[in-house]
């Protein structure tokens, strides 16, 4: 007995499938391509704004705008009062003084701070919660500030944060939408690329079933052939992916010149690659073995 | 039920018990047929086209379930057989249809070697019991490499018999084997099996019995319309 044996079988058989139906083939691995191609170009730009997409992922924060009668160690009694409150994770002072320089550079006024007389800006409490954080903490911390002495008001993001919170999950119930439509498209690719072998093969199914052979044994080749429809595919796919890569560098260059921002478009790394060609084969012998089994059922 | 006194009695290799096979519209193919087979033993199965000697090789290798009665091979209910194990009892019968089955998209070689490949045997060693058996059948070693729709049909025929002694079966099931040959080549092919017989290995073979003279050892079931008559 050989555990290769079956193995040497279905690779065979597999390779003798693509040589005896050549067209199927390549319209199978053509169509699964251009099926991947595009999922794959999109998350590969995403992982490359990867830092980007950080800067403005959402970090709920609560703003507690002190009386401008306290002093600075009141400042530092709220700020304690403010980080002992559950689901803080930090306090930041925005100190008045700072605040006024960032206006006067902002605005573009030439004036001192000492032309304008007293600050009339408030020191900030600034509080960052912790992650994840939900909407009934935000609120929480909120409510407690605002019934502290020497505080004039309040404010929270809440309304930034649902509706990032809301964009996030618009945007991951289109990534779920999107993958499983390029899943369905796969299967519906590959199985019928599988049916398609199969019923060219009715003589060799029955042949092996006389034979003894399991249904294992029988399905194998058909899964070496999906899986290595989708193989070929995918390696299309990340061809694809490049030439995306190649075509965007310099536009995107440009735009990230205009925005002043260090925004480049690396190709992907080598892990990444064999990591989508893994995914890729296995994918394709599930397919296959599934397909295999609902095709040559009950012949 | 069997006394606890009484020595154990081995298994018929093929029972059949009140069998009847009935195909779509309700036509009996094989009606109420009770007999037995066993190990070593010889069995023809005679009567004219359409008596049902096929539909009884076809329900014993379990390419087919009875509509009533009970099929047992080497102790094992046809009917009752899940997951691989009919595949693994089909892998200790070796049978001969009326077609062929031979696959002509490889060589004669490859077609002999299959079932000792489903089995788990090595490449190697399936390709030297190929050899063997394509031998057994007296076909020279180079037919090995043609493919089998280059062979007469009684090359063809013995191909297919080679096939099914491959994995060097207990039971040997043909239909028709003689039907494509002139009387040498039937009897030469009866010679054959006869010689399986006095190896141990039980034969059942459905033939016209028009090609060549039955086998003196063979105990003969005449079918006649679904039902054996003797």
């Amino acid at each position: 007995m050989s555990a290769l044996t079956p193995q040497r079988y279905a690779l065979g058989r597999a390779v003798a499938m693509v040589r005896d139906r050549p067209f199927v083939f390549l319209l199978g691995v053509a169509l699964a391509a251009i099926a991947l191609a595009l999922p794959l170009a999109i998350a590969s730009v995403l992982w490359a704004a990867r830092p980007a997409l950080a800067l403005i992922q959402p970090v709920p924060e609560v703003s507690v705008f002190v009386s401008t009668r306290a002093t600075s160690r009141d400042v530092d009694v709220l700020k304690g009062r403010l980080e002992s409150v559950p689901g803080v994770a930090g306090v930041t002072l925005q100190s008045k003084d700072a605040a006024l320089a960032q206006l006067i550079k902002r605005s573009g006024f030439v004036t001192t701070p000492a032309e304008l007389g007293a600050n009339p800006l408030p020191d900030v409490l600034i509080a960052r919660l912790e992650l994840p954080a939900s909407e009934q903490s935000l609120e929480a911390v909120t409510t407690t500030a605002k019934g502290w002495p020497l505080v004039d008001s309040v404010r929270s993001d809440l309304d930034w944060y649902r509706k990032v919170r809301g964009l996030g999950t618009v945007g991951i119930t289109a990534v779920a939408v999107f993958g499983g439509l390029v899943i369905l498209l796969l299967t519906l690719i590959l199985a019928g690329t599988v049916r398609l072998h199969a019923s060219t093969r009715a003589d060799e199914l029955a042949v092996l079933r006389l034979v003894g052979a399991t249904p294992r044994f029988i399905v194998r080749p058909y899964a070496y052939s999906a899986a290595l429809t989708l193989a070929l595919a995918s390696v299309l796919a990340i061809a694809a992916v490049f030439a995306v890569h190649a075509a965007l560098r310099a536009p995107i260059a440009n735009l990230t010149v205009l925005y002043g921002a260090p925004f480049t478009l690396p190709d992907p790394e080598p892990i990444q690659l064999l990591a989508v060609l893994a995914g890729a084969v296995l994918i394709g012998w599930v397919i296959g073995v599934a397909g295999a089994r609902a095709a040559v059922s009950g012949r | 039920m069997t006394p606890a006194t009484s020595p154990a009695r081995p298994h018929p290799l093929v029972s059949f018990d009140h069998v009847t096979k009935l195909y779509d519209g309700g036509r009996a193919a094989l009606n109420d047929a009770t007999f037995t087979l066993n190990r070593g033993e010889f069995v023809l199965l005679t009567g004219p086209s359409g008596a049902g000697k096929s539909t009884i090789v076809r329900l014993a290798c379990g390419l087919e379930m009875p509509t009533s009665g009970q099929v047992m091979v080497a102790g094992e209910d046809i009917a009752r057989m899940r997951g691989p194990a009919l595949p693994f009892l089909r892998r200790s019968l070796g049978v001969v249809l009326q077609n062929l089955m031979l696959l002509n998209d490889r060589s004669v070689l490859d077609n002999v070697a299959l079932p000792a490949l489903a089995a788990g045997l090595s490449h190697t060693e399936a390709r030297q019991r190929a050899q063997a058996a394509l031998a057994r059948v007296a076909l020279p070693p180079d037919v090995g490499r043609v493919r089998p729709d280059a062979l007469s049909g009684g090359e063809q025929q013995r191909v297919a018999l080679a096939r099914a002694i491959v994995n060097r079966p207990a039971l040997v099931l043909a239909d028709e084997p003689t039907a494509h040959l002139d009387e040498t080549g039937a009897l030469h092919l009866l010679q054959l099996l006869e010689q399986f017989v006095v190896a141990g290995v039980a034969v059942m073979m459905a033939t016209h019995g028009e090609a060549a003279p039955l086998p003196a050892r063979a105990r003969v079931l005449h079918i006649e319309s679904g039902r054996i008559l003797r």
